[in-house]
């Protein structure tokens, strides 16, 4: 405990100055900016600011990213109270009882409710985040290869989570993914692999346009398809003046349900904010003394929403720090932004750049804290992003990501890359497929053939199966994939016979 | 198997790309021609362009070089892609028993996706562009026009709009982060 108590001191020594201040501000503006326009995820803001953190420092350009994911999951609140529309799919929630406040004349409380149970939520988070990665790495630490691998293939499982109801579409995409990452020189011997005469593709895809291209790309292009001139948001005015402090302290309870519930839920690999709000708005609700209010502007509701959204980002970064596995898409991003940065995201990031990981901790305290004060001050200009023209946002992302993709190499085929990928994201959006397996198969594909083929070397097939651990995290992986499917079977099969 | 794989894997990517998108287009008939088929073709085809891959990957494994040591190991660079590859074509039969059964959603119409593939071939255009006008006239003609096609009338934001673009991603990009922009041939005796 001390030890991480004085590390953490280190880590704020190195964020307390005022260019980490800056960028993290930055990061916080630049996430709830894109959380309150509809359209653009966590996912796809961190992906679309990636290429500007080339030139920075991996400590910088993590902090900032960490501010965006931070700041955008907040962001999605604003629109989902003030025009029903949440920005993310996290804020869906939020939307249930933030909007009837909004017509009940009572913006301003649910605006604040939403900041400050998203600034508490996550420092809550934190915490967590802290107390469970420290000792989870320094177990991770003793694994094997072989537990190594075991534990890839278990983040893969994340794909029956987010796939959902279309969870074999979302395991075709995952191996999709992972066998798009066997292109270029196998990382044990070096062999051309797939490669087709193309240098630029023996260091497999480059992991940047291909995020951009899947998280902004598609998604912009999907919009556009549905883009319909005649239809724009109608503007309300409202008075959005946020009740004083004493009001929040009623929802204490709440807030640190909800926040744990959010952190423990995130910390499963694939889960997210979306599950986490939803499961913590139906806690709340039986919880609560008055739950048919719940659905018509219940503040309780509003709380839970966001503490539980803002608490899976720690979650999240449980699993990503310590075993370098996703615990969202976002995580998956910013996994990608490890792995440019030349770091190797893991156990060992505890050891072998602890200043980095303890200024990322600190860097979350201060972006929360940064947080409560841009929400606080710029409710009312945050509130007119939603309205932005569309006429004008898409075609600033598409630039944006053209941009993004072309400015890490000057490559034309990373832009052609960016956009064969967008185009794959966008018929994948049409027709229900999940980005996100595409993106876990590319992440954790090289890692899971480095470990797979250290342990043929080194025991050879024996070693899947001779180490307790790893046949628990084995049977854990199969658990995991076949729970949903056989409770969904279950669940249809109860409601064919319950209907006539 | 191996002479198939020599031949394929001496093929450049735009043969093999080319040679995908015939057999996906004859898929796209044979879908068509089926009515159980016909309302989810698009999906099909989306996991019929993945398994095309795969097979592809698959039969390109055999020309791959393997080292003594390698094969002694067990674990060849053949391996993973053989795995995955046997585990996608077992995953996408569950996926097409998926699509195929009754109560799945047909597929979604068609909106105006002429226009969103437009845009997505402008903005290949706009990049071809950079080495000859430049990165910023190219990317404010590419928003202006997008802009226009998307039925924007305001004509001071349609001017704003880029010259704003420009100016951020200068300063942003030039001046902040160190990474010099394309100005293109024509301009690059002015600068």
């Amino acid at each position: 405990m001390g030890e991480i108590f004085k590390n953490l001191m280190m880590g704020f020594g190195q964020v307390l100055n005022l260019q980490s201040i800056l960028w993290i501000l930055i990061g916080v503006c630049v996430g709830i900016l894109g959380g309150a326009i509809p359209g653009i995820s966590p996912s796809m803001a961190v992906a679309l600011l990636l290429p500007m953190t080339y030139a920075m420092s991996p400590t910088v350009a993590l902090i900032m990213l960490m501010g965006i994911y931070i700041g955008a999951n907040y962001g999605g609140s604003i629109t989902a109270v003030a025009i029903n529309t949440p920005g993310t799919p996290s804020a869906t929630v939020t939307a249930f009882d933030g909007y009837p406040l909004l017509k009940k004349g009572r913006a301003g409380e649910a605006m604040g409710i939403s900041l400050w149970a998203s600034v508490f939520g996550g420092v809550l988070s934190i915490f967590i985040l802290m107390f469970f990665s420290v000792p989870l790495s320094k177990a991770a630490l003793k694994f094997w290869p072989s537990e190594y691998f075991a534990l890839c293939i278990m983040g893969l499982t994340t794909v029956a989570t987010l796939g959902g109801k279309n969870w074999q579409k979302a395991l075709v995409a995952c191996l999709f993914g992972l066998l798009l990452n066997t292109m270029g020189l196998d990382p044990t011997f070096g062999i051309k692999r797939f490669t087709f005469g193309v240098t630029k593709l023996f260091d497999g895809f480059e992991m940047v346009p291909v995020l951009i291209g899947l998280f902004a790309l598609g998604e912009v292009l999907n919009n556009l398809e549905h883009y319909d001139p005649k239809k724009t948001a109608k503007r309300e005015e409202v008075d959005y003046t946020m009740p004083g402090f004493s009001y929040y302290w009623k929802l204490k309870w709440s807030i640190v349900r909800a926040g744990l519930v959010g952190c423990l839920i995130g910390i499963f690999p694939g889960a997210g904010g979306t599950i986490a709000s939803f499961l913590a708005y139906d806690v709340e609700k039986r919880f609560s003394k008055h739950p048919e209010e719940f659905g018509h502007g219940a503040p309780a509701g509003v709380a839970a929403a966001e503490a539980s959204n803002s608490g899976s980002v720690g979650g999240a970064m449980v699993p990503m720090l310590t075993l370098g596995i996703p615990g969202s898409s976002t995580a998956a991003v910013l996994l990608s932004a490890l792995m440019i940065h030349n770091l190797n995201p893991g156990p060992k990031l505890f050891t072998d750049e602890p200043e980095l990981v303890y200024s990322l901790f600190a860097s979350m305290f201060v972006a929360n804290v940064l947080m409560g004060l841009v929400g606080f001050f710029g409710a009312k200009v945050w509130v007119r992003v939603g309205y932005i023209k569309k006429t004008i946002l898409y075609p600033l992302i598409f630039a944006f990501a053209i941009l993004g993709s072309f400015s890490i190499k000057k490559s034309m085929f990373d832009v052609g890359t960016c956009l064969a990928f967008g185009i794959i994201g966008w018929i994948f959006k049409k027709y229900d497929f999940p980005t996100s397996p595409i993106v876990l198969g590319l992440v954790l594909g090289k890692l899971i053939e480095e470990n797979f083929v250290q342990t043929m070397m080194v025991t050879g097939p024996s070693g899947f199966v001779t180490r307790p651990l790893t046949v628990i995290l084995f049977v854990i992986s199969i658990a995991a994939i076949a729970y949903p499917i056989i409770s969904e079977r279950i669940k249809r099969k109860k409601a064919s016979k319950l209907s006539p | 198997m191996t002479a198939l794989s020599t031949w394929l894997s001496k093929l450049s990517y735009g043969w093999v790309l080319g040679g995908i998108a015939v057999l996906m287009i004859g898929f796209y008939f044979l879908f068509n021609a089926i009515p159980r088929t016909k309302p989810v073709k698009a999906q099909l085809l989306c996991v019929v362009g993945m398994d095309l891959i795969t097979l592809l990957f698959y039969i390109l494994t055999f020309s791959l070089r393997v080292s003594k040591m390698a094969a002694q190991s067990g674990a060849t660079p053949r391996t993973l892609p053989r795995l995955w590859a046997f585990l996608m074509l077992l995953a996408s039969i569950g996926a097409y028993i998926a699509i195929l059964k009754k109560d799945n959603k047909p597929d979604k119409g068609f909106d105006r996706w002429v226009f969103a593939l437009l845009v997505g071939l402008g903005s290949i255009v706009s990049v071809l562009l950079f080495q000859w006008i430049g990165y910023y006239l190219s990317s404010a003609i590419f928003i202006v026009v997008v802009m226009v096609a998307m039925g924007e009338k305001n004509k001071l934001q349609l001017i704003l709009t880029p010259i704003i673009w420009c100016v951020f991603t200068y300063f942003v990009f030039n001046k902040f982060l160190f990474i010099s922009l394309p100005i293109g041939s024509l301009f690059k005796g002015i600068f």
